[in-house]
């Protein structure tokens, strides 16, 4: 053991962005539980010798006698929003980053890592698995070029809109506006029909 | 039993955190308060830092530990619960950092890791080695030559202002701004009264040892009617009332002045009515002539322990004397201890004068809504005694306002208390030399007061088993005419720290002026225990100055010494000191004061201006010594919390843990049902 805290100290280096990046996160998690375990204590709670299972952080326990562990149920709720492996929109989010990093230039992997390694190394909960499953099924890319024939058809109907609806104002005949209003009303359908055909 | 616990130093920080962020909330003049409530509706709003954490539930075993040491430090100190968990998280950050590589030091605290545990061995030796080799010297040498003196002062105006100046910053800190000039006034006018100058630390510590009789707390009043009393309020109302002019002598009963007819345990056998009628005959008569006895010493007023038959009172009543009776036994002591006589505890004992005490006078006093006896005492040798009525609008306040003066009398005395090094530097056996300056003193006395000097020896605090503070009186001849050393062994343990200085009473028996000052100096520089680290008085501006002065000065150190440890250990507690300041500084608006503070006190100390005022912030003083014993304890209780290597927990509950349990039954009577169902 001595001679292996020797080895280390000789190659001692200085901690990388990466490894700095992290070391703040954790030191700002820390302060984190702090404040909502102060806060609780002033509440009422009590403090436990024990700790919790999965994050090691000390159980407070209320009024009711029950057991409460701050960074589990509170803490870790709020990181989930970010955590891309539980949250359909963080992985989205992800997925969208790492595009951009290809486009632009390449990046230190090493931040990215950093921060999934953040993540709580718990049981994955059964309602997020879907919603990451969904998230990661279906990326939502940019909407494809429209087809020329189908602008084609949009222009086209738009004008005949147009003229049908001025006729309809001039006109002052009941058959000629019922048949300028079903005109109309086709005209619209069509665009409808046009749209949806666009959208897959 | 939940088993064998390793202790691993994660689980430690995040006590230490989650209790620093309890108690940051309230720190400085700028703090806030905490407002507790219990089931019953009482409620009390404090900012006292012991009473904040001892309220709190904490089940955690290194939480209960460190509660504990917080609690011994605020009786022995009077001040500094917050900033002892402030600093002491602090430091145990530092620790945490600096133990392995930075990655792997944050390893999660569950597991068992010999590595860290290594490290925080390490540490505390660390720490300890550092108090002991480096601490005292850089306090003596380069932050008290900074300090001024509260007892240097030449006109009495300003020394009464210094004094109040460093009572109003307690006070700020622990009664809010709205009472801390008012009862800092209060402090430093009682402390006047009571003649304190003559002798600083005995006058000191029999207020304080006494305290709880020297003060009477009224309820329903604003503050600003607290006021000083001369004499003693005894805690009783007057049974017999005979208004006397003038001073007048009373006598302390410890027995009833009627005699009993029998012993417990034992029968009466009665055979004729013409037998008890005898009997009460020579009752009555004993009682007569025991009252008169009294009033041939002429005594007027009877200050009795227990109670006195009706017979008694009569008699007392016709004689002309005042009756009080059912006094607390302290209060009775307290008040032989003032006006210097003995009990009356055996009634054959009534023709001694000894036991007769003179009284300037004595009337009934009305505070609150109670009646109480007032009595004056005349001037003793070193004091003229006073009391205090403190008042508050709630019981929670007034108890809080009662606290916090005890305390500033601690802290009073502790600041006029020298600090002394606390381990020897060198000398096996006890002989101590006295230099032969001795003799130079004048010759004004009579040749038995120059024969004996009296000098008291102080045992410095931290050895085990030995009393904190005990005095022993030493006494030994000096030669008038000689021009020797002289040579004394010390008859007791030579293993004891012993420290010698010279005593008040060996400047009044030798003589007064300058030449007694310089017969103390010189007395204490060639003595070989005694080291003074910080002279009686030192203080400091408040806000800051020593955190600042110390953390320069260790810095400087560590560039001077070469031992990788020592370095270690100055930077960390140089880092860990100054979060006190950035703690006071963060409550007062924007953050950047803090440094500016800093920054603006560093250049004027390298500029080698003395030091001034820091803030920024209301004037104030704070004393040396209080802040040094406040670091060292802080040391002292981290070495002993990283030397745990393990927890064991016992099912058997504390006798204090039983009875808070127990008062926790009696109050909430409404989850009481439940509680005993599932037992």
């Amino acid at each position: 053991m001595a001679l292996n805290a020797e080895d280390e100290e000789f190659d001692w280096e200085p901690p990388s962005e990466a490894e700095m990046k992290v070391i703040q996160a954790r030191r700002e998690r820390q302060d984190k539980i702090s404040k909502l375990m102060g806060d609780y204590l002033l509440k009422g709670y009590k403090m436990l010798g024990e700790t919790c299972g999965q994050c090691e952080t000390i159980l407070l326990q209320d009024r009711q006698k029950k057991n409460y562990c701050v960074a589990c149920q509170e803490l870790d709720s709020d990181v989930d929003k970010d955590n891309p492996a539980l949250n359909a929109q963080a992985a989205l989010s992800q997925v969208r980053e790492r595009q951009l990093a290809a486009q632009d230039s390449p990046q230190v992997g090493g931040a990215s890592s950093g921060d999934s390694s953040l993540s709580v190394s718990g049981l994955p909960r059964p309602e997020h698995c879907e919603g990451a499953a969904s998230g990661l099924r279906g990326p939502l890319l940019a909407p494809p070029a429209p087809h020329p024939a189908v602008s084609c058809a949009e222009e086209a109907l738009l004008q005949k809109l147009r003229w049908a609806a001025q006729e309809l104002q001039q006109s002052t005949a009941v058959e000629a506006s019922a048949q300028l209003c079903g005109l109309i009303r086709s005209c619209a359908e069509s665009l409808r029909s046009l749209k949806e055909l666009q959208q897959p | 039993m939940k088993g064998v616990q390793p202790a691993p130093l994660g689980a430690l920080v995040q006590v230490a955190e989650a209790l620093e962020d309890v108690v940051r909330r309230c720190v400085g003049p700028r703090g806030g308060q905490v407002f507790f409530t219990k089931d019953t509706g009482e409620a009390l709003i404090t900012r006292e830092g012991r009473r904040i954490l001892t309220a709190l539930q904490l089940d955690h075993p290194v939480a209960r530990a460190l509660v504990g040491c917080v609690s011994a430090h605020c009786v022995a100190t009077g001040d500094g619960a917050k900033s002892f968990i402030l600093l002491l998280a602090a430091l145990l950050r530092g620790i945490r950092a600096t133990g392995g590589s930075p990655v792997a030091g944050w390893r999660s605290s569950g597991q068992t890791d010999p590595c860290g545990r290594l490290e925080a061995r390490r540490s505390a030796c660390q720490l300890l080695s550092f108090q002991t080799q480096v601490l005292d010297a850089v306090v003596k040498e380069h932050v008290a030559p900074h300090a001024t003196s509260l007892f240097s002062h030449t006109s009495p105006a300003e020394a009464r202002r210094a004094l109040r100046l460093l009572l109003e910053a307690f006070f700020r800190g622990r009664a809010g701004q709205v009472h801390c000039g008012l009862l800092a006034e209060m402090a430093c006018d009682f402390y006047h009264r009571w003649n304190c100058e003559r002798d600083r630390v005995g006058t000191l510590r029999m207020i304080r040892d006494h305290f709880p009789e020297l003060h009477t707390s009224v309820t329903g009043f604003p503050t600003s009617k607290s006021r000083i009393l001369q004499g003693l309020v005894l805690h009783r109302d007057l049974t017999v009332y005979c208004p006397a002019e003038g001073p007048t002598k009373a006598a302390v009963l410890h027995t009833a002045l009627q005699p009993l007819l029998t012993e417990a345990d034992s029968t009466l056998i009665i055979s004729s009515s013409h037998q008890f009628h005898g009997w009460g005959t020579w009752v009555a008569g004993q009682v007569e002539q025991n009252v008169a006895s009294l009033e041939n010493l002429q005594v007027k007023l009877l200050l009795s322990a227990v109670k006195q038959t009706d017979l008694v009172l009569y008699h007392a009543k016709k004689a002309g004397m005042s009756v009080v009776e059912c006094l607390d036994m302290e209060e009775l002591s307290l008040f032989c201890r003032l006006s210097g006589v003995l009990p009356l505890t055996d009634l054959a004992d009534l023709v001694d004068n000894a036991h007769v005490a003179s009284v300037t006078f004595c009337q009934p006093v009305v505070l609150g809504s109670r009646r109480y006896t007032h009595v004056g005492i005349p001037e003793g040798r070193d004091f003229l005694p006073h009391c205090l009525v403190l008042c508050g609008p709630a019981e929670g306040l007034t108890n809080q306002c009662v606290s916090a003066f005890g305390d500033a009398i601690r802290v009073m005395q502790r600041v006029c208390e020298p600090v002394r090094c606390q381990h020897r530097h060198m000398g096996k056996r006890g002989n101590i030399n006295l230099p032969s300056s001795l003799e130079k003193s004048p010759s004004s006395q009579n040749e038995t007061e120059m024969g004996t000097m009296k000098i008291t020896a102080i045992i410095s605090q931290d050895i085990p088993g030995v009393l904190k503070d005990s005095y022993m009186g030493l006494e030994w001849p000096t030669h008038a005419t000689k021009r020797e050393n002289i040579l004394v062994e010390n008859r007791y343990t030579p293993d004891l720290n012993i420290s010698i200085q010279g005593h008040d009473s060996a400047e009044t028996t030798v003589g007064g002026g300058q030449k007694t000052s310089d017969m103390t100096a010189s007395v204490k520089e060639n003595l070989f225990y005694s080291n003074t680290l910080i002279e009686p008085g030192a203080v400091l501006p408040a806000g800051g100055a020593f955190e600042f002065l110390l953390h320069h000065y260790l810095l400087k150190y560590t560039s001077r010494t070469h031992c990788p440890d020592t370095q270690a250990a100055c930077r960390l507690v140089a880092e860990a000191l100054l979060s006190l300041p950035r703690q006071v500084y963060a409550h007062s608006g924007t953050g950047g004061h803090f440094l500016k503070v800093y920054t603006s006190f560093v250049s004027r100390i390298q500029s080698g201006e003395p030091a001034r005022p820091v803030s920024l912030g209301p004037e104030g003083l704070e004393s040396v010594a209080c802040k040094y014993d406040l670091l060292v304890s802080v040391l002292q209780c981290l070495g002993r919390l990283l030397s745990v290597d393990a927890i064991i927990h016992t099912t058997a509950l504390r006798v204090a843990d039983q009875a808070r349990e127990e008062d926790e039954d009696e109050d909430d009577l409404s989850v009481r049902a439940p509680r005993l169902c599932q037992h």
